[in-house]
């Protein structure tokens, strides 16, 4: 199998949206108007817009790609391209591998924001385990249990994340929007990769999700999703730069979290929001770690050709656990974690695009996508 | 788990069920709310740069403080709020060195005033308040206030009507600002303006006249993280018409031929406009206020249209020329409270060279324009 299901039936449209959207929005959401504002000054925004842009234009690609094939898929790829058995391990283990170390720091960032802002007593370790214990679990329930809990909690983490943000802009002034470009506008083009960095979690449903014969049942959702994601990434990214401006979000470590801080619902109903946006953004962080780690658990299963992803999610936790151990503190683990997004846009732009440029080499694109449903299915069975 | 037995494999379940919740109950942070010390304000002061500091704390004592309003007026069995103070040679050592003095931990999260000396403000704040702006249970919402000779004093204060003194000048503050007296200058607010290099902070200015009498005198003004002198509350109404937004309010006095005219502000609108001409950079202000007169006091005629628009001639005249003072008041003293190089930050990138700006700003010319609107003239008709 190419992935974890097979019929279009298994997973409805709407579950591969919330998967793909609660992949992306995660524990970045906190650090991201940092990383932005930092690059791109008060031109954030506009570098969040141009982002957002270039991750619809990278989601289309995909697409483009995917659609070459019968089925959907690197591994299938790589099989009807002709490459040979050593280039699709390397290929799985590359996108396996990034998810993998993606899939721990997300789990230390969680760790490292609770013990500085939240629970100060409380060691980083149980925090840490605590998070991966859930989502190996869940990551061990059965593909539909999962795709509900996506389902269910992506709504729960994009309303009210979205009300907090217009709520923020009762401190908020135009003036630290301008100039639209930013005041050093070099910074703008990294700003943007950055941004578009952002949206790396869009390719889990890619991974996890395959359905033979109907690329087109994927993109649709997988785009509506970078939409949706898009909308959250530049409301918050300029709520926070209207709010604090080019200067101060610089100097704050959790830009967004300070945010949620200085923001009062009005009429004294939620004199400290913040506690609402914690609770939001722990469902962003898990859906964010399970998408990862049942995208790891789901490609190494295939490499090692086993049935059934699940029996590889127990012997993953140590891994995960261990590789969040790594960054010696909370400076190198961001110092880390942006050389990660950096790569990962190097992996996740050079795919696609070796993808398209060999199925459209490859005499494989002739088949029509209709037609080669049963073919696509059969052939597939690893 | 293969071979364990049913018997086995639910010991395992039921073991590491027994640990989650062990752990996520969250024993490191668990806390009783009677277990800490609640700090409801902090004073701040120091002689000179080369003596200590000294902190004052006023602690909630617990079960003190009356519930509901009710309760609030009168009630005279002891204080609700108890002063404390510390020495040590940074604000850190000051704070720990509480812990010897206190039977509990002392707790932040209800803190609401942070005042400073006025001695202490002119050395310079940042160094003072780093502690706070990164202590994760201090909130950026709380009033940051300078307090003329000595800020302990303020700890002293008992009003009358109030058994929480800090509640009595939180309501105090809040009130000024509803009614648009004094500009939202909240803790966040001071830090965002200090860190804006085209922008200078103006925080309140309260002074200790006895221990039952705390007056509000105006806002301290600041250039950098220094303050500079400080401005009345009739200065601090021109400031706040030359800034614009927020809430109108306020009484003004003005001189007009024939005696005095008292307008009440209902409406205060002003834009700023960065300009070049002829390699110049200027600064333009027009204001644009709308009011009430409250009070007529010698010869003078409302009654009619054309007798208004004469009153609100003098009026703009008379704001005008004030507006004029306190910009070349603020030159000499280089403190840009008007945000106007914020402005040229944001309108003139080209202009815009933050190393500059202070020598800029001295001699910046500016124009103000001021428009007042008078609508109504009370229950009086001359």
């Amino acid at each position: 199998m190419d992935g974890l299901t097979r019929t279009p039936s298994d997973i409805t449209r709407y579950q591969v949206f919330a998967l793909t959207a609660g992949s992306i929005i995660g524990v970045g959401v906190l650090v991201l108007p940092r990383w932005i504002v930092e690059r791109a000054g008060s031109g954030a925004a506009l570098a969040m817009g141009i982002g957002s842009l270039l991750a619809l234009g990278l989601a289309w690609l995909w697409s483009k790609a995917m659609e070459q094939y019968p089925t959907v898929g690197p591994r299938a790829v790589a099989r009807t391209a002709g490459v040979g058995h050593a280039a699709r391990v390397v290929l799985a283990v590359a996108l396996g591998g990034f998810y993998l170390v993606a899939a721990a720091m997300v789990a230390r960032e969680f760790g490292e924001v609770v013990v500085s802002a939240i629970l100060t007593q409380t060691p980083l370790e149980v925090t840490v385990l605590l998070l991966l214990g859930l989502s190996a679990y869940m990551v061990r329930q059965s593909i539909q249990a999962q795709m509900r809990v996506f389902e269910l909690l992506l709504p729960l983490m994009v309303f009210p994340g979205v009300l907090i943000a217009f709520f923020s802009l009762q401190n908020a002034r135009a003036l630290n929007l301008l100039p639209v470009w930013g005041n050093h506008p070099s910074g703008l083009w990294s700003a943007s990769l950055i941004a578009l960095g952002s949206f790396e979690g869009m390719m889990v449903s890619a991974m996890v999700v395959t359905i033979p014969g109907r690329p087109r049942r994927l993109v649709g959702p997988m785009l509506w999703a970078v939409v949706v994601s898009l909308f959250v990434y530049i409301l918050v990214t300029t709520a926070t730069l209207a709010v604090f401006g080019p200067q101060e979000t610089r100097e704050l470590m959790w830009p967004t979290l300070e945010l949620a801080r200085i923001t009062s619902l009005p009429g004294n109903i939620l004199e400290r929001i913040e506690a609402l946006f914690l609770a939001v953004w722990v469902a962003a962080v898990f859906t964010t770690l399970a998408g990862a780690l049942l995208t790891v658990a789901v490609i190494a299963a295939r490499v090692m050709r086993l049935a059934n992803h699940r029996e590889v999610v127990p012997w993953l936790l140590p891994i995960l656990y261990v590789i969040a151990m790594v960054p010696r503190n909370i400076q190198a683990l961001y110092a880390f974690l942006i050389l990660w997004v950096e790569i990962g846009l190097v992996v996740f732009v050079l795919i696609p695009v070796c993808m398209w440029v060999v199925g459209w080499a490859s005499p494989i694109r002739r088949r029509a996508p209709g037609r080669s449903a049963a073919a696509g299915s059969g052939g597939e069975g690893g | 788990m293969r071979g364990w037995g049913r018997w086995g494999r639910r010991l395992v379940a039921a073991a590491v069920l027994l640990l989650v919740a062990g752990g996520a109950a969250g024993c490191w942070d668990r806390r009783e709310i009677e277990e800490r010390s609640a700090i409801l304000s902090i004073a701040l002061d120091r002689q000179t740069p080369a003596s200590p500091l000294r902190l004052g704390v006023r602690i909630a004592v617990p079960g003190g403080i009356p519930l509901g309003g009710a309760a609030t007026q009168g009630g005279t069995r002891g204080p609700a709020a108890t002063p404390l103070v510390t020495t040590g040679e940074t604000t850190m050592e000051a704070l720990s060195n509480l812990r010897g003095r206190l039977s509990l931990a002392p707790f932040f999260g209800h803190t609401r005033i942070i005042a400073v000396s006025e001695r202490l403000a002119r050395q310079g704040l940042e160094d003072v308040l780093n502690t706070f702006s990164r202590h994760n249970q201090i909130r950026r919402l709380l009033w940051l206030v300078v307090v003329r000779d000595n800020a302990l004093r303020i700890l002293e204060f008992q009003p009358a009507v109030e058994r929480v003194p800090t509640l009595f000048l939180l309501d105090m503050l809040d009130d000024l600002r509803r009614q648009g007296q004094l500009p939202n200058a909240f803790f966040g607010r001071f830090l965002i303006q200090e860190a804006n290099l085209g922008e200078d902070p103006a925080i309140p200015y309260l002074e200790v006249a006895n221990a039952h009498d705390v007056r509000y005198q105006g806002v301290a003004v600041f250039n950098g993280d220094r303050m500079v002198g400080w401005i009345d509350r009739h200065e601090t109404g021109i400031l706040l018409q030359l800034l614009g937004g927020g809430r109108a309010g306020g009484q003004l006095e003005a001189k007009v031929p024939g005696g005095f005219v008292g307008v009440e502000l209902t409406g205060r609108r002003a834009a700023t406009h960065p300009e070049m001409r002829n390699g110049q950079l200027s600064m333009h202000v027009s204001v644009r206020l709308e009011g009430n007169v409250r009070e007529v006091i010698g010869d003078i005629d409302v009654s009619t249209s054309e007798k208004l628009h004469l009153v609100a001639r003098a009026l703009e005249d008379e704001l005008t020329r004030e507006a004029y003072a306190l910009i070349h008041k603020m030159q000499s003293w280089q403190s840009d409270v008007f945000g106007f190089g914020e402005h040229v930050r944001a309108h003139l990138p080209d202009q815009w060279d933050p190393a500059r700006w202070k020598e800029q700003f001295k001699t910046l010319p500016v124009e103000v324009d001021v428009k007042v609107s008078i609508r109504r003239v009370g229950m009086l008709v001359r």
